[in-house]
């Protein structure tokens, strides 16, 4: 037996949603479980359930009945890491919860709102990983926050959301406030809004938009494991341009936005990637297989509660450069803008990516003009970043990563950005 | 406390994964979770985890204090219809079988990605009302990823049995992967197309299922809102039915307790129905309830869609087997713009393609299904040939 790790988790969350005003579903679950992996002549033997330590090691070893050519960078950690929030709100009383839900859900009813949704989130995540060569971490992270949504009925039915998550306590989903009264203004107006063109033409992308790009785009190719697939565009680049001069772009897990982690789920010690510097791709994001096997640095192996750890992006973001968001209408003078994500999925192999922006504006003559609805974006991860300019100021977005079947939470942050891409419309 | 109901889920899953054509990983998965929902004033609330004690139980009696969640009782004790959903080869199969299955993927060679799981689960309810009903099901899944030259696709596929040759899906994912290498340029403009069964999947489940979920229709949410008995859509059959043997959404009873049973929702083009589950339709239940996971609240949910249609005949045009971002598609409006996956045309790859429209148009311009019926996710359905489609590039 050449390698085996034991990764103990204890999780709690508490999910309270307000649907047109009233507590709808509320729950909690606390759940507890171990798994136990095991590598064998190169062949990894995997095993989960609620068994003494000795027993899930046996039954994981009686999975690896085959020969490969597995390895992984068994390089052990010892620490302990405790996220302490600034409001700790398995202190504060359910009521007050409550009551806090409602005053948001009053900010985005507004005239033309047919439907509400106001969700609130609190998570505690508790991991401890042991090695076979002495490997012990232990950390405790809460996870808080609120998702707000309104429907509009105007010339067509509508709806537009904003979230705020983020590690820590109660003051994260306080920081809503600043965006309810905007959830109703933007759902009101799609509601009224027209078709986009359709074509390739000049988009300027919003911060999240930006994230959300870099991220489905260009992060999800530069994973190890799509790499030792031979699935990605980006294998044996390396060293090579992929980008123009002012772009750069890191996966950092130890900021503490809601990616954050301070050991992933190998129990390797968490650290900032640089993926692109001034235009050159400087490294994958690794396991500790795909490390070992690449050559490079661990510390992006997560997993979604018991599932094995896969290669995953932290915190990703494209740095700012130096374009105000005046200069990049201005160099753009025809085309749209567009804000927010509803979603993309991207093709590693291809380089292909698609997704919907949650609303837009045309820009006429370098002037923000009609706003458009159901705008999908799509194009080539490497032709864009060739061709991009970057606003001078960035802002994180929060969400959930799905890849298979596993949902980890994520942000992506980027600035103002314009490029050349593809839009649709109906 | 009016009411409670325990639900536990008991499941035990052997799986395979695959890495550049080879075989890297078997594992085997169990667990155990339990769910409490109480019922306090005709509100409810609900507790999770993989033990419910006591503590656990008084903070559901507290959270439904505070619901608004309306559930005046649980479902009581039926008859249950008779299915069959479980196959006892797929509990016995050894890490060698799996291992020996895993060399056939891998032979076909450049397989990027697969991962192959075998999994059975049993699901047991009790509630106050007397219900106690328990069954077992079983399921066999596939993905696979193959590239080649520039060009990848993929395929999946699952049974309740395993009633197919693993294989067969790898080689199909391969020809895709090789075609797609090789480019066709096309003119934007109307065309026939033809949707796979995995993409008229990926369509409908985000552009039209949730339309017919009576929350939905309640909520403004849908707009086949005040259509009963009218045409919504040419000449389609539409089934939600749980009851056909082996049928991957098929059970006995729902994740709340309501006994399954066929409904017609669409008769030659005619909305005849929605579906529901206890919450959104107390008096009316259509046994759509289903839990995400046994952690999740029932919510509505299609159990099979079958999807009739009476000409047949070939696959013609643009054949679309997969779209991009199906999930961005809107169902509150049937508006999609929708990115062509693997697709091709005359036998060579149409890319960087996007079809546009609106879902109850598009089901208006059916020219014929294909011949052979296949389930993809929640929907039967063979091939189906649509004309007049607006493809742009």
């Amino acid at each position: 037996m050449k390698y085996y790790e034991i990764r103990e988790i204890k999780t709690y969350s508490l999910q309270l949603s307000l649907e047109d005003g009233k507590i709808e579903r509320p729950r909690a679950v606390k759940e507890h479980g171990k798994a136990f992996r095991i590598l064998k002549n190169g062949f990894w033997g995997y095993f989960t359930g609620n068994v003494e330590d000795e027993e899930g090691l046996r039954r994981a070893e009686r999975c690896a009945v085959g020969t490969g050519d597995a390895d992984v960078d068994d390089r052990p950690f010892e620490g302990r890491f405790v996220l302490k929030p600034e409001r700790d709100f398995e202190e504060i009383a359910l009521e007050d919860k409550i009551a806090f839900l409602r005053e948001l859900e009053s900010m985005i009813r507004a005239e033309g709102i047919v439907s509400t949704r106001v969700v609130y989130i609190e998570s505690v995540r508790e991991v401890r990983i042991t090695s076979s060569n002495g490997g012990d971490v232990y950390y405790r992270v809460p996870r808080c926050g609120v998702v707000m949504q309104a429907f509009a009925k105007g010339k067509t039915l509508q709806y537009h959301s904003e979230r705020e998550l983020s590690v820590g306590g109660f003051e994260i989903a306080e920081r809503a406030i600043e965006k309810a009264e905007k959830v109703a203004e933007i759902a009101v107006k799609l509601s009224n809004a027209d078709s986009p063109p359709a074509g390739r033409m000049n988009v300027i992308m919003d911060p999240s938009l930006t994230g959300v790009f870099i991220h489905e785009a260009f992060g999800h190719a530069v994973e190890g494991d799509h790499v030792l697939q031979n699935a990605t565009v980006l294998r044996n680049m390396i060293g090579e341009r992929v980008a123009d001069d002012s772009v750069n772009v890191y996966d950092d897990p130890t900021l503490k936005e809601f990616g954050f982690y301070p050991f992933d789920d190998e129990g390797y010690r968490a650290e900032r990637t640089p993926i692109i510097e001034n235009g050159i791709l400087k490294n994958y994001l690794n396991s500790r297989e795909s490390g070992k096997r690449l050559g490079g640095r661990p510390g992006n192996g997560r997993a979604d509660g018991l599932e094995p750890p896969i290669v995953r992006m932290s915190n990703t973001f494209i740095e700012a450069g130096d374009y105000s968001l005046e200069e990049l209408l201005d160099e753009a003078r025809e085309g749209v803008m567009l804000f927010g994500s509803r979603g993309g999925e991207t093709n590693p192999a291809t380089g292909f990516f698609h997704f919907n922006a949650q609303y837009g504006f045309l820009i006429h003559r370098g002037e923000v003009s009609g706003m458009v609805r159901d705008v999908s974006l799509s194009g080539n991860t490497l032709e864009i970043l060739r061709e991009i300019r970057l606003g001078d100021e960035i802002v994180f977005d929060p969400g959930f990563c799905g890849k298979s079947g596993q949902a980890v939470p994520v942000s992506d942050g980027g600035p103002y950005a314009l490029v050349k891409a593809f839009v649709g419309g109906e | 406390m009016d009411g409670w109901e325990i639900y536990t889920e008991r499941t035990i899953s052997k799986y395979a994964v695959i890495e550049n054509s080879k075989i890297k990983e078997i594992g085997e998965k169990t667990s155990k979770g339990e769910a409490f929902r109480a019922i306090v004033d005709g509100k409810v609330a609900m507790v999770s985890g993989s033990k419910i004690d006591d503590r656990m139980k008084e903070l559901a009696v507290k959270l439904a204090r505070n619901s608004q969640e309306e559930l005046k009782e649980f479902p009581e004790k039926e008859k249950l219809p008779k299915v069959e959903i479980y196959d006892r080869e797929v509990e016995k199969i050894s890490p060698d079988e799996i291992r020996d299955l895993c060399e056939a993927i891998s032979a076909v060679g450049n397989i990027s990605y697969a991962q192959i799981e075998f999994e059975v689960t049993e699901r047991r309810l009790t509630n106050s009302s007397g219900v106690e009903y328990s069954e077992k099901e079983s399921a066999v899944g596939i993905v696979v990823e193959a590239v080649f030259n520039g060009g990848s696709a993929y395929e999946y596929h699952s049974s309740r049995r395993l009633d197919f040759r693993p294989e067969d899906f790898a080689e199909r994912a391969l020809e895709l992967a090789r075609m797609d290498g090789q480019r066709v340029k096309l003119e934007s403009g109307k065309y026939t197309v033809t949707l796979s069964p995995i993409a008229v999947d990926q369509l409908l489940s985000h552009a039209l299922y949730p339309a017919f979920y009576h929350e939905n229709v309640k909520k403004g949410r849908s707009l086949l809102a005040d259509k009963i008995d009218k045409n919504v859509f040419g000449e389609l059959t539409v089934k939600d039915d749980p009851l056909i043997p082996y049928g991957m959404g098929s059970c006995s009873f729902d994740d709340e307790g309501v006994p399954a049973k066929s409904k017609t929702l669409v008769m030659n083009g005619v909305l005849k129905g929605f579906i529901s589950d206890l919450k959104n339709s107390p008096e009316n239940p259509t046994g759509n309830g289903f839990r995400d996971d046994y952690s999740a609240y029932p919510s509505t949910s299609p159990s099979n869609i079958i999807l009739e249609y009476g000409d047949r005949g070939e696959a013609e045009g643009i054949y679309v087997h997969s779209f991009i971002g199906a999930h961005t598609a809107n169902f509150v409006s049937g508006d999609f713009s929708l990115e062509l996956g693997n697709a091709y045309y005359e036998g060579r790859a149409v890319k960087g393609a996007m079809i546009y429209g609106n879902i109850y148009d598009l089901l208006s311009r059916i020219s014929h299904f294909g011949k052979d019926q296949r389930q993809v996710g929640v929907t039967l359905t063979p091939e189906i040939v649509f004309e007049g489609v607006e493809v742009k590039l």
